[in-house]
This record gives C-alpha cells, sequence and structure tokens, in this order.
C-alpha cells in the first residue's frame, strides 16, 4: 500500500513540474495538495483537479506581480528545448497537453478533471498542440538564427 | 485534385495518442494519404508528445525528497490506517461483547460447580 502512494505521489509530482515553473514550486505545490487531502482517500483525477486549481490561482498570483519565468530545473536538462518549449505555453495548453501526454488520461477522464465537456476537452488539446508546434518551431529557428 | 478527406479533431488526436482501433487507425491513415498537411502534422505533433513524455518521465522515477517522504509517513496512517483503527476498535468491541456472552452463558454452570 506503502507503495502505491509513493507511486501516486511520483506520478503528481511529474505532472506539478509539467504545470510549474520550477521543481522546488512543483513539490511545494504536491505537498500542499497533499495536506488539503489529509485524511481523505487518494482519489487520484480529484487530486489533479485540485492540483490544476492551485496552479492556476498561483499562475493569477505570479501574473499579477509579474514574475521573472526561472528556467526549468535539473531533472528535465537532457531534453531542455522540448520543456523550454511547453514551459512557454500557456498554463491551460499546458494543462491539457500534460493530462493527456504526461499522465495518458482518456479523453472523457481527463474532460472531467478539467470539468469542461468532452468535445470542449478535444478542441482546447488541438489548440494546445497546435500552439505547441508553434513554439517548437519557434525555438528551432531561434536556435538556427543562433548558429547563422 | 482529390480534396483530401477532413478527418475529426477527435480521431486525428487519436490517432496521435495512438488510442484508435486498428481497423479505424487503418483507415484514418489511408485518408491521410490525400493529404499530406494532415500527415505531417500527426507525425509531428506524434514526435512532439514522445519527446515531451520523455523528457518529463524521469521525474516519476525519482525518489521522493525527504519532505515529501516525511509528508507521506505522517499522512499515509492517515488515509489509510484510519480505516483500520476504526475496525480494530470494533473488532475489540465485538471481542468484548462475545466474551460478555460467553461469561453469560458459562455463569450458571460455573454456579454450580463451584456451589454457590
Amino acid at each position: 500500500m506503502g507503495q502505491q502512494i509513493e507511486a501516486v505521489v511520483q506520478r503528481l509530482r511529474r505532472f506539478a513540474r509539467a504545470l510549474s515553473h520550477d521543481s522546488d514550486g512543483a513539490d511545494a505545490l504536491v505537498l500542499e495538495i497533499l495536506s488539503a487531502h489529509e485524511g481523505k482517500r487518494l482519489d487520484y483525477p480529484r487530486l489533479l483537479t485540485a492540483l490544476i486549481a492551485r496552479r492556476r490561482d498561483l499562475d493569477d498570483r505570479e501574473n499579477q506581480l509579474k514574475a521573472q519565468r526561472p528556467p526549468m530545473k535539473a531533472g528535465c536538462s537532457s531534453h531542455p528545448d522540448i520543456l523550454r518549449a511547453f514551459d512557454r505555453l500557456p498554463l491551460t495548453d499546458r494543462e491539457v497537453l500534460a493530462l493527456i501526454i504526461i499522465e495518458g488520461l482518456d479523453y472523457e477522464t481527463a474532460a472531467a478533471v478539467l470539468a469542461v465537456r468532452e468535445e470542449a476537452f478535444i478542441a482546447r488539446l488541438t489548440r494546445a498542440r497546435e500552439a505547441f508546434s508553434r513554439q517548437v518551431d519557434g525555438q528551432r529557428h531561434a536556435v538556427l538564427r543562433i548558429v547563422k | 485534385m482529390t480534396e483530401p478527406t477532413r478527418i475529426p479533431d477527435r480521431i486525428f488526436n487519436a490517432l496521435v495518442d495512438g488510442r484508435l482501433s486498428a481497423r479505424v487507425e487503418r483507415e484514418t491513415r489511408e485518408a491521410l494519404e490525400t493529404d499530406p498537411q494532415g500527415n505531417e502534422r500527426a507525425a509531428t505533433w506524434q514526435r512532439q508528445s514522445e519527446a515531451l513524455h520523455a523528457a518529463l518521465a524521469p521525474i516519476a522515477r525519482e525518489p521522493l525528497p525527504l519532505s515529501m517522504m516525511l509528508k507521506l509517513r505522517h499522512d499515509k496512517p492517515v488515509a489509510w490506517h484510519r480505516d483500520s483503527t476504526l475496525w480494530t476498535y470494533v473488532g475489540i468491541f465485538a471481542a468484548g461483547i462475545a466474551v460478555g456472552l460467553a461469561f453469560d452463558l458459562a455463569l450458571p454452570t460455573l454456579r454450580a460447580l463451584i456451589g454457590i
């Protein structure tokens, strides 16, 4: 049972890292969510929903403060370009992509996590993928310009 | 020139995510043969998804930081052991009743044996 909980928290950490701009912030977020769910049964989709909601709050606050984004930290350093492109996406795009690509949820569950209809979720997923693709391309062109 | 078949977003995303049945995937790929742009877009999205997944995968295998382990040690008992604690109390209570009943049933026999 203990290993199961650990595995769930490891997955949650990865999800939080995908939505956060730094690993310390992601871990703090996970701890906060675990504390908020202390004594409750571990319902993974519900934890994801809570984490997304909290991340949105933090993002709003960060945007208000116009804080500078620190770069993603170690653990992701072997694929910095793809993560940098991902990190540049708005949180709403990162949410849908993380639920599908990183968490591997089916569309119905992912839509339920975000409390949206499945059709709306698919539309958001398509837009997020297009945006992600543009970011990756933009980054590649930037690298090429630097090389030239 | 043949107009490329419009593939619904749901099918297109499911193709990228590898979530189509073999038959639907084959039909979708056939449809994409007349749509080089769509074909390229599917391949690009698939590559990017795989790269993103691979980039974040190691995090789920990292050992948890100490702060989190301590939190879990504290919480695990709360999340699951609260239930088990409850059942322990229920068990003790039931055992107490069983012992009481057994004693009550055995009391006349004991009295007869002792001669009270």
